[in-house]
């Protein structure tokens, strides 16, 4: 009896790993179904938008439509690869059906104006013909973005230390920061182009303010709200004023004054974009303010997907920046 | 070279006045005097808010009397110093230091890190923690914690080590532990030790002198020497009158005590 309940026991698990290998496969060829999908709604259904097409949404569907089949085979083989990968496929596949319902809206059934809503060729195809342009900003714009963000960091960890530690610091400083701190930095865009000899400069320093404020305010919040007890214990280990800022104070408002750089990160991008935009002739905010000039607006499209890698990409920097030094939270605080 | 340790305190009128929450003073301690040899072990009792974590506050150098003085070895205590360690009632362990790194905490503040290295290590497994150099505070036990709180002031060569109900919070197995540890140590390094404790069993069996404090204000209500020289035991035969004579006096303290303060 005993031996038979064990039986249906195990049966079950084996049917229950059999039909989870099942989903598994068919998690895993759905985007190759999907983008196959998509490529007969591109080349079959006539176009009703009067555009020229380009061929390059085709042909990104094409190497995807390959990539995707290899990719499926090696799941197969390699399980550890595959099982990451099973997970990640229906968000693959929504991906590919996204670019196939935006084609049939715009290229094929023209539901939406033109010049404003572009199908995906008109959009992918920037990358080839703009492509040169687009990196060149890009690499400008995270120049400008980086000089600012660690400039504007730096300063903001400077100034909040001393506000955070020293009382008379406080007292002086400690008002302006309240006052003047919430203006966004984007306002200051007029005085600051006159102010600094080159539109660069100004941009660096409009930056720096963004990420300067939250810097600040994280760093100081973080250093008054210390335990006390933290610094009783160094002073009686021999640890001196020195020791006590750096050593002590610092490190326990770590987990502040990342928050502080996470949302000098959000200002930054802002700030950057509208400093473009405005006054440098150069970068990514430039770019799409020219484009929109032009009423080119895949051109737009496309700047926008490069922020978003762009920033994106950043973050995560910043986040892997954030568990090497906060590595000692692992387990306590869960972002 | 034969390191030169003392340690001998003495107090001489210590007077400690708060202002409390509505502007009023109030007496801590008063009228503290005695002194204390080089190498005692000495147990201070009494009830809750008579002013013993005050008083090792004030030998640590965190807070001033307000009037008298603290001498050690003759001068007077003015600050922190790492010559008297003070190990609390938490561990306030630093959470982002693992705890090879908390124990070095006080080498490193001292500059002395380099040169002492392996008393680092030495420590660590003198309390049993060889294996756990690099977990961090929040993944050990409680008395865990607070043996790397021990030892980090212990690498340190204080000539006073200070315990502030270092024990409270440990469950009796480890506790008892702790007690052996610290003796050990004690002996070994001919360190003076003041304990605060309240529990009674504890001081008689660790220390050779136990003061015990009346409170509001805290006063010396009675000094009780021990035989330096008597077997430390947990049942030998005066221990137990010697406990009810404690406990005698603790409950006379809090009885005359008509705001009626709790143990
Ligand atoms: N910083 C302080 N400000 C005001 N009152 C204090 C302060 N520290 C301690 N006290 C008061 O002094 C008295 C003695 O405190 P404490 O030394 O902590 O007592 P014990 O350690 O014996 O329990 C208590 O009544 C406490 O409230
Ligand atoms: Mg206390």
């Amino acid at each position: 009896m005993a031996s038979n309940n064990r039986e249906t026991i195990s049966d079950i698990k084996i049917n229950k790993t059999n039909k989870a290998k099942t989903t598994g496969i068919i998690k895993g060829i759905l985007p190759a179904v999907i983008i196959f999908f998509a490529i007969a709604e591109h080349l079959l259904i006539p176009n009703k938008q009067v555009v020229s097409t380009t061929g390059v949404y085709n042909k990104v569907l094409m190497a995807s439509l390959i990539l995707s089949i290899a990719v499926f085979i090696i799941s197969l083989i390699n399980k550890k690869f595959g099982k990451a990968y099973f997970y990640k496929a229906p968000f693959i596949a929504a991906v590919f059906l996204f670019l196939a319902i935006w084609d049939v809206v715009t290229l094929k059934l023209s539901l939406l104006p033109l010049p404003f809503f572009p199908g995906p060729d008109k959009v992918l195809h920037v990358f080839v013909s703009d492509g040169a342009i687009l990196l060149k900003c890009a690499l400008y714009s995270v120049r400008l973005l980086l000089c600012g963000y660690l400039l504007g960091a730096s300063f903001g960890l400077f100034t909040g230390t001393l506000i955070g530690w020293n009382q008379r610091a406080d007292y002086w400083i400690g008002p302006l920061l309240r006052i003047i701190g919430p203006i966004p930095a984007t306002a200051w865009i007029p005085i600051a182009l006159v102010a600094f000899p080159t539109s660069f400069l100004a941009s660096i320093f409009l930056i720096a303010l963004a990420v300067w404020f939250p810097v600040t305010v994280m760093t100081s919040t973080g250093i008054h709200n210390v335990q006390n007890s933290y610094f009783e214990v160094a002073k009686t280990l021999g640890g001196n004023q020195k020791f006590l800022v750096f050593k002590v104070a610092i490190p326990a408002a770590m987990p502040s004054i990342f928050i502080g750089l996470f949302m000098g990160m959000g200002t930054s991008f802002a700030t950057l974009i509208a400093a473009e935009m405005l006054g440098v002739k150069a970068g990514l905010g430039w770019y799409i303010n020219w484009s929109q000039g032009w009423a080119e607006y895949n051109k737009v499209y496309a700047c926008l997907i490069v922020l978003a890698l762009m920033f994106s990409g950043l973050i995560k920097l910043l986040f892997f920046v954030k568990d090497k030094l906060l590595g000692w939270q692992k387990g306590l605080i869960k972002w | 070279m034969v390191d030169e340790r003392k340690g001998a305190l003495s107090f001489r009128n210590i007077h400690k006045e708060f202002i409390d929450n509505d502007g009023n003073k109030f007496v801590a301690l008063d009228d503290f005097s005695m002194d204390i040899q080089p190498g005692s072990f000495v147990s201070l009792i009494g009830p809750s808010g008579c002013g013993k974590s005050t008083l090792l506050r004030m030998i640590a150098g965190l807070d001033t009397p307000t009037s008298g003085e603290i001498l050690l070895d003759n001068d007077k205590i003015e600050g922190t110093n790492h010559e008297r360690g003070l190990v609390f009632q938490q561990a306030n362990l630093f959470p982002w230091l693992n705890v090879r790194e908390n124990v070095a905490t006080g080498l490193i503040a001292r500059k002395v890190y380099k040169e002492n290295k392996d008393e680092v290590d030495k420590y660590i497994k003198l309390v049993g923690l060889s294996g756990f150099e690099k977990s961090y505070p929040h993944q050990l036990s409680g008395g865990m914690a607070q043996r790397v709180s021990l030892v980090r002031v212990l690498v340190n060569k204080p000539k006073v080590l200070l315990l502030d109900e270092p024990l409270g919070a440990l469950d009796a197995f480890t506790r008892m532990n702790m007690q052996e540890e610290i003796l050990k140590i004690w002996k070994e390094q001919k360190v003076t030790v003041i304990l605060v404790t309240h529990d009674v069993d504890e001081a008689v069996y660790m220390s050779d002198t136990i003061v015990i404090l009346s409170s509001r204000p805290g006063r010396i209500q009675e000094v009780i020497k021990l035989r330096q020289d008597r077997t430390r035991s947990r049942n030998y035969p005066d221990f137990v009158d010697l406990r009810t004579r404690i406990l005698e006096k603790l409950n006379f303290a809090s009885t005359e005590d008509t705001t009626g303060y709790v143990i």
